[in-house]
């Protein structure tokens, strides 16, 4: 009798299998709505992966970034599109599947400028670019730039432009982009831990803005002093083979000091 | 078991089953780009010898941890582009997941050869990238306090191997 209870208990009726199915259908219709949701045009309407970069620059802080910017602007995004697409040109071999990245051309509507060179004007509308898609339409965001928001409103260090169009600015590093949230704190772009984001920290628009405010105001010589930026390539400097050093400067690859965290389980 | 235990029963199960089937979307990602296995195969596409010089010092450096690799396309692709307009040297991500969207299959590698970089900073470029491969974040002054990691933000504060911290959080972290 004891079996037949047990049998009894976990006994699935037919009317169960057809709960299950119907339960399964429509938690499967459910997924594809959302899974159709996050994708207009064959791209992602949100980014999908991180891709880790290695940034050629890294400030010392936020002051230090703001006086190597062209400028400065408090913006509110209006739009974001589209936008170019490197490396399409330049699929491997045939049939291999390329690995063209697309950009975001992200509209912003400038309500403040600040920059500590007074011959600087930004036009009232800019587009920057952010990244971006991959050849399939995936979207990934840059280290922790994430997606800029419409409607939402972020302070951007513009970098050197290398187009003629005002209206093109450049962020100056995925370290460029400082969100302001409802409440008026701030979230930097910069990873957290970074130089950047912990002179950020406690900070709020209104003390960010009086800060660049006063830019103007300070003595040169009281100014962070700026970041040497990357230098352009010439054609062909990519093309001679590295040299790989014979001699290693400094052959101790131990943590040494006893300073650093245990292993981290992955990447963060 | 009472009927209406039953029917709750059954309706859970079946809808963890359905999630299982569900497609996975943002945020699986941000642990870092974790291969899904310790045999990466590598292979560079039409690079220029920097490209071809970071991505083989990068692989050497792999091969010091628990990573076994061997050139050859379905693991990790390498790709050096002229991409103006950011400052990034290098970057890399997960092309395709796998199966259960839990590790990655494919993985991208993309150098830019916008910038004029020294030959230290390529090697550095090579390392740091193929340390992402492995699952490696980035490091910052205060847990590389002796500044020989190649996982550090820049090409400026990075060193051009892998320390001994780095090779052990491979092995944690594949």
């Amino acid at each position: 009798m004891e079996s037949d209870f047990h049998m009894r208990d976990f006994y699935l009726p037919k009317w169960g299998i057809w709960a299950a199915s119907a339960a399964t259908v429509v938690a499967v219709t459910t997924g594809a709505v959302v899974w159709n949701g996050t994708e207009t045009n064959g791209l992602d309407t949100e980014p999908e992966v991180i891709s880790h970069a290695l940034e050629s620059v890294e400030f010392e802080s936020f002051a230090q970034m703001a006086v190597t910017s062209t400028a400065v602007v408090r913006a509110t995004v209006t739009e974001v599109n589209p936008g170019r697409i490197v490396g399409g040109d330049e699929t491997a071999e045939p049939g291999e599947e390329s690995a063209a990245t697309q950009a975001r051309d992200v509209t912003l509507k400038v309500t403040q400028t600040f920059s500590i060179d007074d011959s600087v004007e930004i036009p009232e509308l800019i587009i920057v670019e952010e990244w971006g898609w991959d050849a399939d339409g995936d979207g990934f965001q840059v280290n922790n730039y994430t997606w800029s928001e419409v409607g939402e409103e972020y302070f951007f260090f513009l970098g050197d432009s290398d187009s003629s169009d005002p209206i093109r600015q450049n962020v100056i590093s995925t370290e460029g982009r400082i969100h302001i949230n409802e409440n008026g704190s701030l979230s930097p772009s910069a990873e957290e831990g970074s130089a950047v984001a912990d002179s950020i920290d406690n900070l709020d628009d209104s003390i960010m803005s009086e800060y660049m405010t006063q830019l103007n105001d300070i003595s040169p010589e009281d100014l962070p002093t700026p970041a040497d930026m990357p230098e352009e390539a010439s054609p062909g400097d990519a093309d001679t083979p590295i040299q790989i050093p014979s001699d290693d400067p400094s052959p101790d690859l131990g943590t040494g000091d006893g300073s650093e965290p245990t292993p981290y389980p992955s990447a963060t | 078991m009472s009927q209406i235990k039953r029917i709750l029963w059954t309706v859970t199960a079946g809808a963890m089953i359905a999630a299982l089937c569900t497609p996975a979307y943002a945020g699986h990602d941000n642990e870092g780009t974790d291969p899904d296995n310790r045999n990466q195969a590598v292979k560079g596409f039409n690079l220029t010898a920097k490209g071809q010089g970071a991505m083989e010092w990068g692989k050497t450096q792999l091969e010091r941890s628990v990573i076994t690799t061997s050139w050859g396309g379905g693991d990790i692709e390498v790709h050096d582009y002229t991409t103006s307009g950011v400052t990034w040297a290098g970057q890399t991500r997960c092309k395709e997941w796998n199966a259960l969207w839990t590790s990655c299959d494919v993985i991208t590698i993309q150098f830019n050869t916008y910038w004029k970089f020294s030959d230290w900073e390529w090697l550095v470029i090579g390392c740091h990238e193929m340390g992402h491969t492995g699952d490696l974040g980035h490091r910052s002054a205060s847990n590389d306090t002796d500044d020989n990691s190649c996982m550090r933000g820049s090409t400026g504060s990075a060193y051009y191997k892998f320390d001994a911290h780095d090779l052990n959080a491979i092995a944690a972290g594949t």
